[in-house]
């Protein structure tokens, strides 16, 4: 046997000591019984879809503000001053930043004009009015001034406006799909922080995932991979809490059909590319059928991010 | 980019895995069966250490594969790999149903002690399953006899799928002191198996 003491511990080698120890040869019909109850408990061939047990866009964006808003009020006066990998500098530049983004999409709402009408097309411009306005304003103010809003506009969503489309940065989108990319961005700017922190990453529940992995799959049906290629179909696994299986169109909406290039990866990490927090080219996943969609595809899928 | 600082599972099997798991999302029973083939007996023997009890085993065999089945998105491969996630679900499921078990024990010596007897069923079980009981007694004793902090970082390691570091983030612990409490649980682990093995009739 494996001396388990001359190991490095961790839980795989653990694993591989411990499993001649436990295992027993479990009886020879003992499958032919899961099989069975397998089989009615979903049909061979039917796969999980995603998306199915996704939460919906208010409360992922609530959600995700709240985590946000617990990180904020535990960092100490230096971690507001630690430097992100963004284009806002420190933490305390990512939440003036956010808390603009908020005045921006609050404006967008309430068909305002915007603060800088020469910046709205992009998105770290059209914050900036604000961003510069709370430059001085103290680090747990700033937290309150940003997460206020964020909740505001999340409620005027729900009460007011939940079937009004609104301009973000010049296009028209739903207010759901505007909570879907401002729940993206704010939890890649979470994830900014703890990165410049050193903190371990936070990871999104499975009903977030789900419904930002489904609504970000619904986004790219259809995109266009190669000009003048014919239509083609990728099917997307993802896997973890949150994932499925969907299949999308490439050059041309709809996934029906057998599947030109099946892509299987991490549900995260394939929403990491959305928010261009990993690119396409570091995330880890497996591939078969036409390997030649995938580079083209990922870059698809991240551009949403605006950053 | 955050790849620097996104923890990876150690396990060089993930890309099996995570086909596996793949698959079986897709609803492909054959992937099913390869998972079974590959673990039935971790899970299995793991179940059987913990219930003492072969139908009970069985039982928790057939729950356990039968909930991969329904639930792949599950298993969280950034945690673990998917023999530790299996390791997880079994041993929860198994002392499920030892405490299932004691409560309808309880249930029966009570009613038998109101009746004046005992209840048939109750002790033929303890004639069948009493060798099983015994042998299996001593793995479950050794893992509930281990002082807390150890039994913690053991199942942190083992069931939870965390490296001695994960454990020490964990527990708020140093990452020098999670490694000796896995060291000693898992010595004092092996001391109580031996003599168990010793003690098992050949």
């Amino acid at each position: 046997m494996t001396d388990i003491f001359d190991m490095n511990i961790d839980p795989d080698a653990i694993g591989d000591a411990l499993e001649p120890i436990l295992a027993e040869h479990a009886p020879d019909d003992a499958f032919a019984a899961i099989d069975a109850a397998a089989r009615i408990a979903r049909a061979e061939g039917k796969p999980l879809l995603l998306g199915r047990d996704g939460t919906d866009p208010f409360d992922a964006f609530i959600t995700t503000a709240t985590e946000l808003h617990d990180l904020l009020e535990a960092l100490s006066p230096t971690d507001w001053e630690a430097q992100t990998a963004t284009a806002y500098g420190t933490v305390h530049g990512v939440i003036a930043h956010l808390a603009g983004i908020e005045d921006y999409c609050q404006r967008a709402l309430d068909r305002e004009p915007v603060a800088d009408p020469a910046a709205d097309f992009d998105h770290a411009a059209c914050s900036r009015v604000v961003a510069e306005s709370l430059r001085s304003t103290p680090n747990g103010e700033l937290a309150t001034i940003w997460f206020t809003s964020a909740l505001r506009f999340v409620e005027a969503c729900r009460a007011d406006y939940r079937d009004e489309t609104l301009a973000l940065h010049q296009l028209p989108v739903g207010v759901e799909g505007a909570l879907l990319l401002r729940t993206f961005e704010l939890w890649a700017h979470t994830e900014d922080i703890c990165a410049a922190l050193g903190r371990p990453l936070p990871r999104l529940d499975g009903p977030r995932l789900a419904l930002m992995s489904a609504r970000l799959l619904g986004a790219i049906d259809g995109v266009t991979v190669a000009r003048g290629a014919p239509h083609a179909v990728a099917r997307i696994v993802l896997l973890g809490p949150g994932g499925g299986v969907g299949d999308i169109g490439l050059n041309g909406p709809g996934g029906m059909g057998p599947a030109d290039v099946r892509i299987v990866a991490d549900v995260v990490d394939f929403c990491r590319v959305a928010s261009r927090r990993i690119s396409g080219a570091d995330l880890t996943f497996d591939a078969e059928g036409n390997r030649a969609l995938v580079a083209p595809l990922l870059e698809a899928t991240a551009m949403f991010a605006k950053d | 980019m955050l790849s620097a600082v996104i923890v990876r599972p150690t396990d060089a099997g993930r890309s099996h895995d995570a086909d596996l798991l793949g698959r079986l999302l897709e609803g492909d029973s054959r992937a099913l069966r390869a998972i079974y083939d590959s673990f039935s007996s971790l899970v299995f023997g793991l179940a059987r250490r913990v219930t003492g009890n072969s139908a009970s085993a069985q039982d928790v065999t057939q729950d356990v594969f039968l909930h991969l089945w329904e639930h792949p998105d599950a298993v969280d491969l950034s945690r673990g790999s998917l023999r530790s996630y299996l390791g997880v679900v079994t041993h929860r499921r198994a002392i499920d149903a030892v405490r299932r078990t004691s409560r309808a024990t309880a249930r029966d010596e009570r009613a038998g002690r109101e009746a004046g007897v005992m209840a048939p069923s109750h002790e033929t079980e303890i004639v069948e399953a009493d060798f099983d009981a015994r042998a299996s007694q001593r793995v479950r004793d050794a893992i509930v006899g281990l002082p807390s902090e150890q039994r913690q970082a053991l199942e942190l390691a083992y069931y939870g799928g965390c490296t001695y570091r994960e454990v020490a983030a964990r527990l708020g612990i140093p990452e020098g002191t999670a490694k000796s409490r896995l060291r000693l649980a898992l010595n004092k682990l092996r001391e109580l198996i031996e003599l168990h093995e010793r003690m098992a009739p050949a």
